[in-house]
């Protein structure tokens, strides 16, 4: 008999403890969830930054305008048949900048200062169709600046011309008017934003009306660059598919 | 089967015991089943009597137990051979048992209470196995009574009857460490089967 209770106590402990269980339940159950574990390639902590991310960049795409570019250019190629292209949005179309402080001078204290041509920024309007109107809704011109006379209230009377021969060109379908309508922009607004591709579509409808020699003159500068860099590669494709001719 | 690959297979099979082949932890490190499953049978044991009086109760001891080998995969990274595998497995059960050992602890205080206005007859059987049954339950309570680290020490050192050496490998602490946990858990325990609180 033991006279140290520890150490009696501590004999039973070992001796009650032994492992006698061959473990295949704890076995069966360690491997399921190994399994388990290695079939779950994401952890949850994983989708909270995955989806802040998503929702951040949607909310930036939106806000930037993105979603109305990238909605063209997947509704080109389906209606590439049909010809209709989109018009181009208009950007801070009349966005007046505040005049510069002018100077007092002794007896023009009553004139009103000059005020600064508004500023059109205009998004590039998307053309195509056909293999000879290759689809550009992604394409963008360049927001250069134009300058719009006239009233700053109100849509302009070149873009007024602009829709007109938008609307006679990619839903009229009406290439001798919309070949008109082009031109009559293009006086209003010859050194426009909107210019180079009134003149690009202007050409179409020259190809459509069967004046090639007209269409190889005009898209002879986008083809080389000069003009409209957006629209060399189709004015290079397109020029080879009129000289095959 | 290539030559060498069935080298480190008959390495894994004869030398598991002391020294793995570096085949098995490699495939063990990826997550491999069948590498773990190896392991498990050759360490399971070991592992589950530990774990047991350790916890000091069966179903938070196969709670640990699991912990334990399913860490194994990620935690034998860092095993750099210094020990054998059973050791260093060990040592994982020890820094993991502190959650199972609280809970239960927990258990054992509730049923202490549950049966401290009853009259338990069988406390009162002149059956040798009953009467170390509770010799061991009343040093499971002591237990309980001690910080973890001077329990693993009392459990590795005089339950399981390791040397000094071996509880500060499996540990990872100096054998002086050691020691002085032993010191300290064993003047406890006296202390309190001395007091006969818990007969």
């Amino acid at each position: 008999m033991m006279e140290d209770p520890l150490a009696e106590a501590t004999q039973a402990l070992r001796e009650l403890t032994t492992s006698e269980e061959d473990g295949r339940r704890t076995r069966a159950a360690i491997l399921s969830k190994l399994a388990k574990r290695e079939a779950r390639p994401f952890r949850p902590v994983l989708w909270f930054p995955l989806a802040a991310l998503l929702i951040g960049s949607t909310a930036f795409a939106a806000s930037q305008g993105a979603f109305a570019g990238l909605m063209n250019a997947l509704r080109g190629p389906s209606t590439g048949s049909s010809g209709e292209a989109p018009m181009p949005r208009m950007k801070a179309l009349h966005k007046i900048p505040k005049p510069p402080p002018v100077p007092a001078e002794p007896g023009s204290a009553l004139t009103a200062p000059e005020m600064k041509t508004p500023v059109a920024k205009v998004a590039p309007p998307s053309a195509a169709t056909s293999h000879l109107e290759p689809s550009s809704a992604h394409q963008r011109v360049n927001n250069t600046q134009a300058n719009i006379p006239g009233s700053v209230e109100g849509p302009s009377v070149e873009l007024s011309a602009y829709r007109a021969a938008h609307s006679l060109h990619f839903q009229a379908h009406n290439w001798a008017a919309a070949a008109k309508a082009w031109s009559r922009y293009l006086e209003l607004a010859p050194t426009g934003s909107l210019a180079p591709e009134a003149r690009f579509n202007r050409a179409l409808c020259w190809v459509r009306m069967g004046d090639i020699e007209q269409a190889k003159v005009a898209l002879a500068p986008f083809a080389t660059g000069q003009v409209g860099g957006y629209r060399q590669a189709e004015a290079t494709a397109l020029l080879a598919a009129l000289n095959q001719r | 089967m290539t030559t060498a690959s069935f080298h480190f297979a008959v390495t894994d099979h004869v030398a598991g015991f002391s020294i793995p082949g570096q085949h098995l932890l490699d495939r063990l490190k990826t997550s491999d089943a069948s590498a773990l499953g190896a392991v498990y049978d050759e360490h399971h044991q070991a592992v589950r009597a530990f774990a047991v009086r350790l916890v000091g109760d069966r179903a938070s001891a196969e709670d640990l137990v699991q912990e334990v080998f399913l860490t194994l995969p990620k935690a034998v990274r860092k095993f750099e051979g210094q020990s054998s595998l059973r050791t260093f497995i060990l040592g994982i059960a020890a820094n993991r048992a502190r959650h199972f050992v609280r809970a239960a602890a927990r258990r054992r205080a509730a049923a202490e209470r549950v049966l401290s206005g009853a009259t338990n007859e069988t406390t009162y059987t002149p059956h040798h196995d009953l009467e170390r049954r509770e010799l061991a339950d009343r040093l499971n309570r002591a237990l309980d009574s001690l910080p973890l680290d001077q329990r693993v020490a009392f459990v590795l050192c005089d339950v399981e009857e390791r040397s000094s050496v071996e509880a500060a490998a499996v540990l990872g602490v100096v054998e002086a460490t050691v020691r002085t946990r032993l010191f300290h858990a064993r003047k406890k325990l006296r202390a309190q089967l001395s007091k006969g609180v818990y007969t």
